[in-house]
């Protein structure tokens, strides 16, 4: 399994697509220095040195130090761990079950698809944002709640995405044949439409990931989000704020982060897009 | 010739809704209904391949998809064997795509485009053998691809990778893998070309003498129709309107759509 | 049918147009030559892959360039070459003297707009007319091309009208101005058999009232047994044969055609098998100075890859690739 995700990653990059294969590297980059984050620097990223505050970047404090004392660049990346795991649960996991609520509504139809219809509705009825700060407004701040309120509210793009093509593809022939097999639904739903429409979403998710990291950095920025003294990108930023014109490098190099970590989820967007775009092409006939 | 009868259509009708919208509601119009099939009679004898011509929107192709149950049944009833087929059973499913399968029009959307000839066959034969090891799986879909012509190194391909003749024999062998008694064919090959039409259709006809296969094929082209079958059924705005022996129909049409469709083919100067 | 030795009025010269299609370079048409007649109907015939298609829209250069590629040849219309006129000199040609129409009826009409305002949109004499006047003449077109009622047809949409109708009223838009080449590109294989028939009558009936010269582009050979005077039939980008439509079918001089001819189910032949041609269908592919169809022919040998085939003609009016025609065996 694991295998096979490394096998497409290969794949994709191989294909003579620039702006997937930048954006696969720089995303990349930025995943291992996550992973690698104990190796990349010997500092603790809530050591509070009182010796070295606010000191500007150098050799020994690749991002300079905060107010705190704190190395900002072992802070910077000790919080990419953090934000990774906030894009991929934020965006993957309402995929899933939003996917899963998108393909039965749009196979079965009828009741079953005005029912989860209304419930979309209802979901998508309220801004985003106004509706997560008011959940976390009830359940208080910190990560875990975030998680909560972005999973009661963040698949139904899903849903919709995968009903509207779901509608298309069930009448076409294969599904057609399919059901003449004798197949299940449950396979016919999964095995056999899934793949086929599938890449919207994942195309979409892309994005997803990038304005997720960045919605939570936002909650974090207002203080709604991750509680200090814990690393995170946005949290960072804000505490940073404070000092944005003499020690500049405690929000912007945080900061920085972010911007890149979006650029580079957007050019596989983009890429994926592109790449799939082309399969769907029909022949031109001559 | 004692004619073993497989399949009996008996006053069926077959009748496609559109849904009251608001507005509809609002002025108190009635459900919209359009008889798709109306009062069909037809039978199927064991190894016969009956030919039912049409043009679009004479419900032949309604007329399939309601054999395999995928449309509901207004009035009437199909009998196999002599017994009702209750399509409202649930386990109906299963029976239904043993004793029948389909052979579809576009070898573009026929075939699942995500999966390979060798994985859309394989989960066929396990599916309706479920006994069988992977051996007796992969001899099997040998066995089926030599018969429908299909050449056996190519089963790794994806259908976008395979032409219209080739993505209809895997169609047509995805169909025998099942061994059903009875083989629709809608229209199996209208989006073919012509020099592939030829190959296609004596593949069937070699089926249909090898295997004993019964056939109801569907066309709006009155030759390939004539070259297929023996008896011929002309369907027009849902109802059978002629039905006959192929060369009486041709020789001697009664009803005036016949008349007209027959008009209408285009001749070769012979 | 018009069978007289007219003035040619179109005459393509050794066309070749390539396609970069991924990295790769596709030829579709090869070294194409024919001429087409004044008044005279001329199909053109061939499976998928054959290069009809292409050859069609490069008559009035309507591929897009990239990824078309026109490699060589000229295609000479009142003694200009089309492929290096200005796009004003080539708009004025299709307007005026060549149109053209395509397979699917409901892809050439914007579905937003009402058929009337497209059936008269951008007429010549538009700047004259008011809108009331170009719709007394939009109505005139559509009664000439068979449409019931067109006073009240003209305001409908595109998706209110029958396939065969939506042909008609493309058929009405091509014919407008008098056009002295009309190009008709399968115009009827997404029609019902029944409407088919109707559509050619039409075509036939104004090709013979207006002398126009007409390109019937088919896959169907009975389509143009029926309608047209000279036959021309493709493969895998090359012209393999071009005769006047008896003599093609009386004596066919190239093993693709007999091969095509044997293909089709005949009524009333109580057949028991179609002799079809082995393997499977050569489209489009690189450049060949040989036979294209020398892989699946049943007379070919050794001597026809060696050939550096010419189109000769081997008897009056009657062209083939095949260097050894002699060999054919062919019965009615």
């Amino acid at each position: 399994m694991k295998l096979k995700l490394i096998n497409i990653i290969k794949s994709e990059y191989n294909s003579s697509n620039t702006n997937l294969k930048i954006g696969i590297f720089l995303f990349l980059i930025i995943f291992l220095i996550g992973i690698f984050a104990p190796f990349l620097t010997s500092y603790d990223p809530l050591y509070q040195d009182y010796n070295s505050l606010l000191l500007p970047p150098s050799f020994d404090h690749f991002f300079g130090t905060d107010n705190y004392g704190r190395d900002v660049f072992t802070r910077t990346i000790y919080a990419t761990r953090l934000d990774l795991k906030i894009g991929f649960y934020t965006t993957y996991i309402p995929l899933i079950y939003g996917v899963m609520i998108g393909a039965y509504s749009g196979y079965y139809g009828g009741f079953i698809d005005t029912i989860m219809m209304r419930l979309t509705d209802t979901a998508m009825a309220f801004p985003f944002l106004i509706l997560i700060i008011f959940i976390l407004s009830i359940l208080g701040p910190g990560i875990h709640n975030i998680y909560i309120s972005i999973f009661l509210v963040a698949w139904t793009m899903y849903a919709r995405l995968i009903r509207a093509e779901m509608l298309v593809e069930k009448d076409k022939d294969y599904i057609v044949a399919a059901q003449v097999l004798g197949y299940g639904s449950n396979r016919i739903i999964f095995k056999h439409a899934m793949p086929n429409i599938i890449t919207s979403c994942i195309i979409f998710s892309m994005f997803d990931f990038v304005l997720n990291i960045l919605l939570v950095s936002g909650l974090s920025f207002l203080g709604l989000g991750v509680q200090p003294p814990q690393p995170e990108w946005g949290a960072m930023v804000a505490e940073g704020r404070d000092f944005i014109l003499d020690a500049w490098w405690i929000a912007t190099l945080p900061g920085m982060f972010i911007v890149i970590t979006g650029f580079a989820l957007c050019l596989i967007g983009d890429g994926l897009s592109e790449r799939f775009g082309k399969r769907n092409q029909y022949t031109v006939s001559v | 010739m004692k004619s073993n009868i497989l399949l009996q259509i008996k006053n069926l009708t077959v009748e496609f809704s559109k849904d009251k919208s608001l507005f509809d509601i609002f002025k108190g119009n009635s459900k919209k209904t359009l008889k798709a099939i109306n009062g069909v009679d037809l039978s199927l004898s064991k190894g016969e391949i009956l030919g039912l011509v049409g043009e679009s929107g004479s419900g032949k192709s309604s007329l399939i998809k309601t054999i395999v149950g995928i449309n509901k049944i207004k009035d009437g009833k199909i009998l196999y064997l002599g017994k009702e087929i209750d399509y409202k059973n649930r386990k109906i499913k299963k029976f239904l795509s043993k004793k029948f399968q389909v052979v579809f029009q576009d070898p573009y959307s026929s075939l699942n485009p995500s999966m390979t000839v060798f994985a859309t066959l394989k989960e066929v034969i396990k599916f309706h053998n479920s006994e069988l090891d992977y051996k007796a799986v992969y001899e099997k879909m040998i066995s089926l691809l030599t018969m429908v012509g299909f050449n056996k190194d190519l089963i790794y391909r994806k259908p976008k990778s395979l032409s219209g003749g080739q993505r209809q024999r895997i169609g047509i062998a995805r169909a025998l893998a099942v061994e059903p008694e009875i083989l629709l064919l809608d229209e199996p090959v209208t989006a073919l070309d012509v020099s592939i039409q030829a190959q296609i259709l004596n593949l069937l006809k070699d089926l249909n003498e090898k295997l004993n296969l019964t056939m109801l094929f569907v066309a709006h082209e009155l030759s390939i129709i004539e070259f297929m079958c023996e008896k011929v059924a002309v369907m027009y705005l849902g109802e059978i309107v002629e039905f006959g022996n192929k060369n009486e129909i041709f020789r001697n049409p009664k009803h005036p759509y016949t008349k007209k469709l027959i008009e209408s083919i285009p001749k070769l100067p012979f | 049918m018009n069978m007289s030795a007219n003035s040619k009025i179109l005459s393509i010269n050794n066309l070749s147009v390539s396609f970069d299609v991924d990295k790769n370079k596709i030829i579709a048409n090869q070294n194409i030559s024919l001429n087409l007649n004044e008044g005279e109907v001329l199909g053109i015939v061939g499976e998928s892959g054959s290069g009809k298609t292409v050859l069609c829209k490069s008559i009035i250069k309507l591929l897009p360039t990239p990824p078309a590629k026109y490699l060589s040849g000229e295609i000479m219309y009142n003694d200009k070459n089309i492929l290096t006129l200005s796009d004003e000199a080539l708009r004025e040609i299709r307007k005026k003297e060549i149109a053209m129409i395509f397979q699917n009826p409901m892809s050439s009409f914007n579905p937003v707009r009402t058929v009337g305002s497209q059936v008269v949109e951008n007429l010549d004499l538009k700047k004259k007319f008011s809108k009331k006047e170009a719709k007394f003449f939009g109505i005139d077109l559509l009664n000439k091309v068979g449409i019931h009622s067109p006073e009240t047809r003209y305001d409908e949409y595109p998706h209110q009208w029958s396939g065969g109708m939506l042909q008609r009223a493309a058929i009405a838009m091509a014919i407008r101005n008098n056009p002295k080449i009309l190009l008709a590109d399968e115009p009827t294989t997404a029609l019902d058999v029944t409407i088919q028939a109707q559509i050619l009558s039409l075509l036939l009936g104004i090709q013979k009232k207006n002398n126009m010269s007409m390109i019937l582009v088919s896959h169907d050979l009975a389509v143009v047994a029926e309608t047209c005077d000279r036959i021309g039939v493709m493969y895998a980008g090359k012209l393999v044969e071009i005769a006047n439509t008896q003599d093609l079918f009386k004596r066919p001089q190239h093993p693709y055609t007999v091969g095509l001819i044997n293909s089709i189910p005949r009524i009333n032949s109580n057949q028991k098998r179609l002799k079809s041609i082995a393997g499977t269908l050569k489209s489009v592919s690189s450049h060949t100075n040989f036979c294209p169809f020398v892989e699946r022919c049943e007379y070919s040998n050794q001597d026809c890859y060696n050939k550096n085939v010419l189109f000769k003609e081997v008897q009056k009016n009657h062209f083939t690739l095949c260097p050894y025609p002699e060999r054919i065996i062919f019965n009615n």
